[in-house]
């Protein structure tokens, strides 16, 4: 099975199938809904249930074909190649897929977006055996090591409170695919009421079709906060709806909490490190458990982590892709 | 340490100053007087005093080497692309460091112990192993802040300022004290212990800690007078430099340290005239200018500007320029402060003072009104010094402040260096020496154009040396008077305008100029081009006269008072 990179993306050649395309082709694998991976609409289009109905808020209408985490499906080339597709849970975000590709007794497996800790809103990875692997490598420096989950969420949950005993509105920032929703379930676990941004709240009221339960999230009203954490995108810092509250605590959840310059770069009184993605050692333990024999890194510090891998004793190279570093 | 590093990421944390100003107080209220000043001088991001000259000299290569070390599981590669990736030395030490250290931290002053280890040897294996003994049992917060120490990038938005407020609310004690005392001693770490114990009042009267120099704003021509009379003196084109003496006596050897507007330590540029100030018979804190200085005129910045730069000066050296110091303050004088007295007072106590030869008084005039101000201008011009200094001789001196009570007076004026042509016999006294010259500038083909003549400007001793060099020079004599010299003689010039002129081939002629001085430190390649007459020529056609023209040729005096 020969994998290409082309300008569109990467390219299973036996199959004439993209993974993850950036421009219109015929036919595609979706692994989830971020924007830098679901870039453009392809004539067919295959991806689990909650990628899709994602993909299809955010892409449009297209030739959707649903497969569940686990179901293996079959695909075939021009030449009549024939491979056997698995959607498995990458633990990114809701929807979110490790895609395995098995071909000629040959197993490809493709991460997407992947992360190993525990998630509210989607399941745990389940990293499958393959023989060479492609992985995202946002994180791939042994400096970016999150702390345990437990500590982070509770993190969340003390600022939110702490914020609003001051009589201060919590703000949240997280993308309104992942972050957003994942934050908004640990405050409603807690039991605090939650406003959600239009962006985030619309991905909520997937979320909820899928069976995520959101007991007390609205969307936000002006001048309709008093008691209630707001949950809005990054890039909504700067909108007039936030400067509109007075007394608010800007919170920052993600990843690159764990350098200081994100209090200026997300304009945050406070930083979590609760990501999406893996972490270096995570990373780490994704390749020991996939067994490959052969990897392949994108996204981030690709070029790192290869070279970090190949003095693991690891066959290891960056890919030649070019992404956004959406987390 | 544990505690220093909390209240930093504290501080990251807020951007409310006054929150900053508060988390501080509280943390400064807790600490023992043995910790108080090594946290206070920590929280201006440097390990020591800003009157302190140590240094730690850690550079990014030795740190590096340290985390090669520290982290021997992680390849230099990757080590390398963490440092990249973090942008921050300190940072990347903790996030390293994640879940590695050990849970007691060293004391502020164990830390600090260190720092001056480092900060004493000169060796970068000895550095190697004093860090590699310190940094790797520190848990990630505390080895952030230590690394960042080092390397000089704290980055809490913690200002002087907001420290003296810190201090000051600390301790309960009024700013304005704490900031003055500051300012006086240089040492964050004493003001804070001296503000515990109520002693502020006495920081800063210790010899040998450089006080903040007083410096100038600017007085622009035209300017109503500033004050109803006003102390001038002429702007000396040298260094200024603070003297610290402690005469010897029966009790012990006597000091003397000069320090430049920056407050560096450049006693051992200037042997001789710290040789001189060491005759003086009181203590003192004074303000002046070094100048070189022969025959009675300043000599070109240049020669004074060969010293600085040089840790050593041998006698060689220190025979070649020779130099005076010129004071015009007096800062402490006998165990007691005086810069809160008026400069009148401070000038009274300074003109006192006995003073050894080599160290000179400067020369003060009183100006009522414009008119005596020009004219007081006009004559430090043709003393060969680049303006005035305006005083206003009821302030006090105001350490390290830019305020209006001292104005230096500068026109912009160009000056053009030229070289001479042809030279013939003056007049009068002088009927003997060649003291008129014709001097040129470049052409742009290299061939020199005559743009004026000149007629007086040097001193007679000067005439005298250049006459002889002259006749030396002498090519071609016409109608027995007129000498033609081989041109190898740079003078300064100045003047009051350029007009067109059919006389001289370069198209222009000088009016009235004025020789500033020998340029032997200039070689002829380096005179001014024809080109640059042209430039000046236009911009002071709309100018009216010199004095008004925008531009300022440069003066090049990086340290002369201002």
């Amino acid at each position: 099975m020969r994998l290409a990179v082309r300008p569109e993306g990467l390219y299973l050649e036996d199959l004439d199938l993209f993974l993850d395309p950036a421009a219109e082709v015929r036919c595609a694998l979706l692994s989830h809904g971020h924007a830098d991976h679901a870039r453009a609409l392809a004539g067919r289009m295959h991806a689990t249930p909650e990628t899709v109905a994602i993909a299809r808020a955010r892409l449009g209408a297209t030739d959707y074909v649903v497969h569940g985490y686990g179901a293996p499906f079959e695909l075939r080339g021009p030449d009549g190649t024939a491979a056997r597709v698995t959607f498995l849970p990458s633990g990114h975000v809701l929807g979110s897929a490790l895609v395995l590709i098995e071909a000629d007794g040959h197993r490809l497996l493709y991460t997407g977006d992947v992360k190993l800790h525990p998630s509210l809103t989607c399941p745990a990875a389940v990293v499958p055996q393959a023989d060479v692997l492609v992985t995202e490598a946002t994180f791939g420096l042994p400096v970016f090591r999150f702390p345990p989950v437990s500590d982070l969420r509770a993190a969340v949950v003390d600022e939110a409170r702490h914020a609003l005993d001051g009589g201060e509105v919590p703000v949240f920032l997280g993308y309104a695919l992942g972050k957003g929703p994942e934050v908004a379930k640990i405050l409603q676990s807690a039991g605090i009421p939650v406003s959600a941004h239009g962006a985030v709240y619309r991905m909520i009221e997937i979320y909820r079709s899928f069976g995520i339960d959101y007991p007390d999230v609205v969307p936000y009203e002006r001048g309709r906060v008093e008691g209630r954490a707001l949950v809005v995108p990054p890039s909504a810092r700067n909108h007039a709806m936030l400067a509109a509250i007075k007394r608010k605590r800007i919170v920052a959840v993600t990843g690159w909490a764990l350098l200081d310059a994100s209090y200026d770069r997300y304009g945050a009184d406070a930083l979590i490190p609760l990501s999406d993605h893996a972490d270096w050692d995570e990373l780490l333990a994704l390749v020991a458990a996939s067994g490959a024999r052969k990897v392949l890194t994108t996204h981030g510090h690709a070029a790192s982590f290869a070279h970090a891998l190949a003095t693991r004793g690891v066959d290891a190279r960056a890919l030649p892709l070019l992404h956004g570093d959406e987390e | 340490m544990k505690e220093f590093a909390r209240l930093c990421r504290e501080l990251r944390a807020t951007r409310k100053t006054s929150q900053k100003v508060a988390l501080v107080a509280t943390y400064l209220q807790a600490l023992d007087d043995e910790c108080l000043p090594i946290a206070a001088r920590f929280l201006t991001g440097g390990p020591f005093a800003a009157r302190d000259e140590r240094t730690m000299s850690v550079g990014w290569a030795t740190l590096f080497r340290t985390a090669v070390a520290m982290f021997p599981e992680l390849d230099p590669e990757t080590l390398r692309d963490s440092f990249r990736a973090v942008g921050d030395m300190g940072e990347c030490f903790g996030l390293l460091q994640v879940r590695r250290g050990r849970e007691d931290a060293p004391t502020l002053t164990e830390v600090h112990g260190v720092f001056a280890e480092l900060a004493a040897t000169r060796k970068s294996a000895e550095k190697a192993r004093l860090l590699d003994r310190l940094l790797p049992p520190l848990d990630p917060l505390v080895l952030k802040e230590t690394v960042k120490l080092i390397a000089g990038s704290q980055r809490i938005g913690m200002s002087e300022l907001l420290l003296e407020q810190a201090i000051a609310r600390a301790s309960d004690v009024p700013l304005a004290d704490v900031k003055r005392a500051n300012l006086l001693c240089g040492d964050v770490g004493e003001v804070a212990l001296r503000a515990r114990r109520r002693d502020l009042s006495h920081a800063g009267l210790a010899l040998f800690h450089p006080l903040g120099f007083q410096l100038a704003a600017t007085y622009e021509a035209g300017d109503a007078l500033p004050w109803e009379r006003v102390l001038v003196e002429e702007k000396l084109d040298g260094i200024r430099g603070q003297a610290h003496v402690q005469p010897a006596t029966e009790r012990g050897a006597g000091r003397v340290a000069l320090y430049s507007r920056s407050l560096d330590d450049i006693t051992r540029a200037f042997p001789e005239i710290v040789a001189r100030l060491a005759r003086l018979s009181l203590p003192l804190i004074a303000d002046g200018e070094i100048l070189a200085f022969a025959n009675g005129r300043a000599l070109p910045f240049a020669r004074l500007q060969r010293r600085l730069g040089r840790k050593l000066v041998d006698a060689a050296l220190a025979g070649e320029v020779p130099l005076v110091f010129v004071l015009y303050d007096l800062l402490a004088a006998n165990g007691e402060l005086v810069i809160d007295l008026p400069l009148a007072e401070r000038r009274r106590l300074l003109e006192t003072i006995e003073l050894p030869d080599g160290i000179l008084l400067s020369r003060t005039a009183r100006a009522a009104d414009a008119g005596a101000l020009e004219e007081l201008f006009d004559r430090a011009l043709a003393n060969g010094n680049e303006g005035l200094m305006l005083k206003d001789e009821r302030a006090p001196y105001t350490p390290g402040k830019r305020g209006r009570a001292w104005l230096k007076y500068k026109k912009a004026r160009a000056t053009l260096d030229v070289v001479v042509t042809a030279v013939e016999p003056g007049h009068g006294r002088r009927a003997g020496l060649l003291s008129d010259v014709t001097f040129a500038v470049r052409g742009p083909d290299g061939a020199l154009l005559n743009v004026g003549k000149a007629y007086s400007g040097l001193t007679d001793e000067e005439i005298e040396q250049t006459t002889r060099l002259f006749k030396r020079l002498t090519e071609k004599v016409y109608g027995g008077r007129v000498r033609a010299v081989r041109p190898e003689v740079v003078l300064e010039v100045a003047f009051d305008g350029i007009q067109r002129s059919a006389r001289h081939k370069s198209g222009f002629a000088l009016r009235f100029p004025r020789i500033l001085r020998l340029r032997d430190d200039k070689p002829v390649a380096e005179i001014d081009t024809l080109e640059r007459v042209a430039e000046l020529y236009e911009r002071l056609l709309g100018a009216g006269d010199l004095g008004a023209s925008g531009a300022d040729p440069g003066s090049g005096s990086a340290d002369a008072a201002e």
